[in-house]
């Protein structure tokens, strides 16, 4: 009827066998079967989302699909990292990894990574714009965050980039952290109008020393406050406008916390800088509980070796209504291979390529065990 | 949407020329058969998505800084039906590239100020016609020919929204009521609207310097001139490049880089600034930017992720969820909690609590 070739090069070339093609927000997609009903949800760290139904488990999931995973060695290692952080992690509270595939037919012409998790439907940045919180809601809420971060922490992994927009809440309150673990590769720090810097812990944001994971709690402080008042603690413009927010309300540090700054640089600036005591939080969160009040107190020191652990912080009496250290698990010795080292982009394919497969051929035997306890029952 | 169903190829030749960056295949040059004119053709698969781009780009289309639609069909391949929308061929690439194509040529303030200008006149009109594009950031900006007084284009209607209708309500939001809502959802129109703004401030800081802002490369955090910066309000405008921009550029910048969107200035109050009314009077001062977009290269695609995810964040959309009452949640780890704390007298906690204590006397002991 009409010319068909005319449009072939236009429309894209059949995918492999058991996969298929989806064009969405102007992006490709290129997904097995079994993933159908895909519809985009946003835009994660360095890739898009969509939500989708898996016909095989019969639930929602997200499918990430990674922006330009092989653009260059650092892009592929942290998409190596990424990969082996989820693989190895287990945690209620952590985003679950439930499927990694490429459509590509070889290891040569692997361009494109996804990963599957559960869907969670939001963020809390997206909650926060549309519902005001009760106590409630926020005890547990905060108490998920710091229950995952106790797992993270224990397998020597700080997550640097904890905010709103990365941690997933559903309808029944099940939170889990997402996209940890991927501090950026260069000193540049680039962020945008939601600025990462807004819940970043001064000492990492600013260099003064080496960090520990109380960084972390440090953002779960600016979290919950948040959780609270329903605006943003510290929305600086930049790394001053941050710093000067953030003593506002801290103080500007005593003689023995500058003592603990390497540079002698940042030191004399802060020595120069106006004295500013100590907000009085409880009228700064007058809305908030004694207890949720005391709580902020110690996540938002100035000096990380005053920060409670995340272990501590679960103990405060504001969270002891879900508190249960019993039920609060450590992870297990990991193998992140952080070692594994390549020097070229073809390199990092063949290593990705490798993870993949392995993560596949696990899946199948998962499988194939279930069917034999399904034969044998 | 008027669209023709008969074949576009009888109207237009299509060449195997893709003009369309990212993924290939989207946009393909075509030619006129009668007047031999060349032309972009997009094509798209036919969802209601779709249609709602097409629709709102040939409503703004005509306006000299938009690109223009010609010509949409609606035509079936293999199964498939697309829709082909036939659009101006901006042969003058994008507005960063040709920045980093001058080489050693100044780029200077009063060339910022007559791009910006070109920008907002292309919003305003959206803006008026009660359309937010929504996604406005660099790669969108095209140059229609090489020549040096080319016009700059608007392109892409993939996220556009006509702000005058009401999002339909779904059963999700059936319990949706004004108490929970923030002030950006109650007032969609002006949020989305305002979502131009900030890509607008975003274009022309990087414009100014060649980097984007609240980037933290330039200038050490702790350097002794930072202090005298702070005081004059200029610490989000590092030195040197910043050094010799305008006063007025910078307090445009200020007022369309707020972070609360109901505080950004509108579109017609930019177009009322003086940096923007009176561009042609911009002091002529050379700037940075040229050099720091090519040094900025490897960087480039970085940010323009980083652009991407913070408009996607600001595109808000219908389908939020809320949170239910914890007495009405199904939640796993909140069952087990519950269940917990029904019988204490049976706490196996109770003998390593003894323990833990024992622990705390003989570590202050010591």
């Amino acid at each position: 009827m009409f010319p068909q070739t005319t449009m072939d090069h236009i429309l894209h070339p059949t995918p492999r066998e058991g996969y298929y093609v989806v064009e969405l927000n102007r992006s490709v997609w290129v997904v097995p079967n079994y993933y159908i009903n895909l519809t985009p949800i946003g835009t994660g760290a360095y890739g898009t989302v969509c939500a989708a139904e898996c016909t095989r488990s019969g639930t929602r999931v997200a499918i990430k699909k990674f922006n330009r995973p092989f653009q260059s060695i650092i892009h592929a290692r942290r998409t190596y990292r990424e990969l082996r952080l989820l693989r190895c992690m287990c945690h209620e509270n952590i985003i679950d990894l439930l499927d990694v595939f490429t459509p590509n037919e070889n290891v040569n012409d692997i361009e494109d990574v996804y990963f599957v998790s559960m869907l969670m439907g939001a963020d809390l940045s997206n909650i926060l714009k549309i519902q005001r919180l009760n106590d409630d809601h926020i005890q547990f809420l905060v108490y998920q965050i710091l229950r995952g971060l106790k797992y993270i922490h224990s397998a020597d992994i700080i997550h640097r980039d904890l905010k709103p927009s990365n941690i997933a809440v559903n309808e029944d309150c099940e939170l889990k952290i997402l996209d940890f673990g991927l501090a950026r590769q260069t000193d540049s720090e680039m962020t945008g109008y939601v600025a990462t810097r807004w819940y970043r812990a001064p000492e990492i944001m600013l260099n003064w020393m080496h960090y520990t994971q109380t960084v972390d709690v440090w953002s779960v402080g600016c979290i919950l406050a948040e959780l609270i008042t329903g605006k943003t603690l510290f929305p600086g413009s930049d790394h001053i406008d941050q710093l000067t927010r953030i003593m506002s309300v801290t103080g500007t540090p005593d003689e023995e916390f500058l003592k603990k700054i390497s540079s002698e640089e940042a030191r004399n600036y802060i020595r120069n800088l106006p004295k500013m005591t100590r907000r009085d939080f409880k009228r700064l969160f007058a809305q908030a509980t004694p207890q949720a009040i005391d709580l902020l107190e110690k996540m938002l020191h100035l000096d990380p070796d005053r920060r409670p652990t995340a272990k501590e912080a679960m103990e405060h009496e504001y969270l002891a209504a879900y508190h249960d250290e019993t039920d609060e698990p450590i992870a297990e010795e990991m193998d992140l291979n952080d070692d594994v080292r390549a020097d070229t982009i073809d390199e990092w394919k063949k290593i990705i390529w490798e993870e993949i497969s392995d993560f596949q051929k696990n899946v199948a035997f998962a499988d194939e065990e279930e069917d034999e306890e399904k034969m044998e029952s | 949407m008027a669209f023709h169903e008969y074949p576009v190829t009888q109207d237009y030749r299509i060449s195997r020329k893709v003009l369309g960056v990212g993924i290939n295949g989207k946009v393909v040059e075509c030619e006129h058969r009668q007047s031999g004119d060349k032309f972009a053709l997009k094509v798209l698969r036919d969802t209601q998505k779709a249609r709602r781009e097409v629709e709102l780009h040939v409503m703004a289309s005509g306006h000299g800084h938009v690109v223009s639609v010609h010509d949409v069909y609606k035509n079936s391949y293999n199964g498939v039906d697309c829709l082909l929308v036939v659009m101006e061929n901006m042969k003058g690439g994008e507005l960063f590239n040709r920045i980093q194509e001058r080489g050693q040529k100044a780029f200077t303030e009063r060339e910022a100020a007559g791009i910006v200008n070109e920008i907002c006149s292309a919003v305003a009109h959206l803006h008026r016609m009660s359309i937010a594009h929504r996604d406005l950031k660099p790669e969108n900006l095209l140059y229609v020919t090489t020549a040096s007084n080319a016009a700059l284009k608007l392109t892409d209607f993939g996220f556009a929204k006509k702000t005058d209708e009401s999002e339909p309500q779904g059963l999700k939001t059936a319990c949706f009521t004004p108490y929970y809502c923030a002030p950006e959802v109650l007032g969609t129109e002006k949020y989305d609207k305002s979502c131009d703004l900030w890509s607008i401030g975003v274009i022309m800081y990087i414009l100014l310097c060649g980097y984007p802002p609240f980037y933290s490369q330039h200038g050490q955090p702790m350097s002794p001139g930072m202090k005298a910066k702070i005081k004059s309000g200029q610490y989000t405008f590092p030195s040197p490049e910043w050094d010799c921009v305008s006063e007025a550029a910078k307090d445009l910048i200020r007022k369309l880089l707020r972070t609360e969107p109901t505080e950004r200035i509108t579109i017609e109050q930019t177009m009322e600034h003086k940096w923007i009314s009176h561009y042609r009077r911009v002091p002529d001062t050379p700037l940075f930017t040229s050099s720091n977009l090519n040094d900025q290269r490897e960087q480039w695609t970085d940010m323009q992720d980083e652009m991407e995810a913070t408009l996607a964040s600001m595109r808000v959309g219908p389908e939020n969820i809320q949170i239910k009452s914890l007495g009405d949640s199904n939640n796993k780890l909140l069952a087990k909690r519950r269940k917990g704390g029904a019988s204490p007298k049976d706490d196996p906690m109770d003998d390593i609590k003894e323990e833990e204590k024992d622990d705390e006397e003989e570590k202050m002991i010591s």
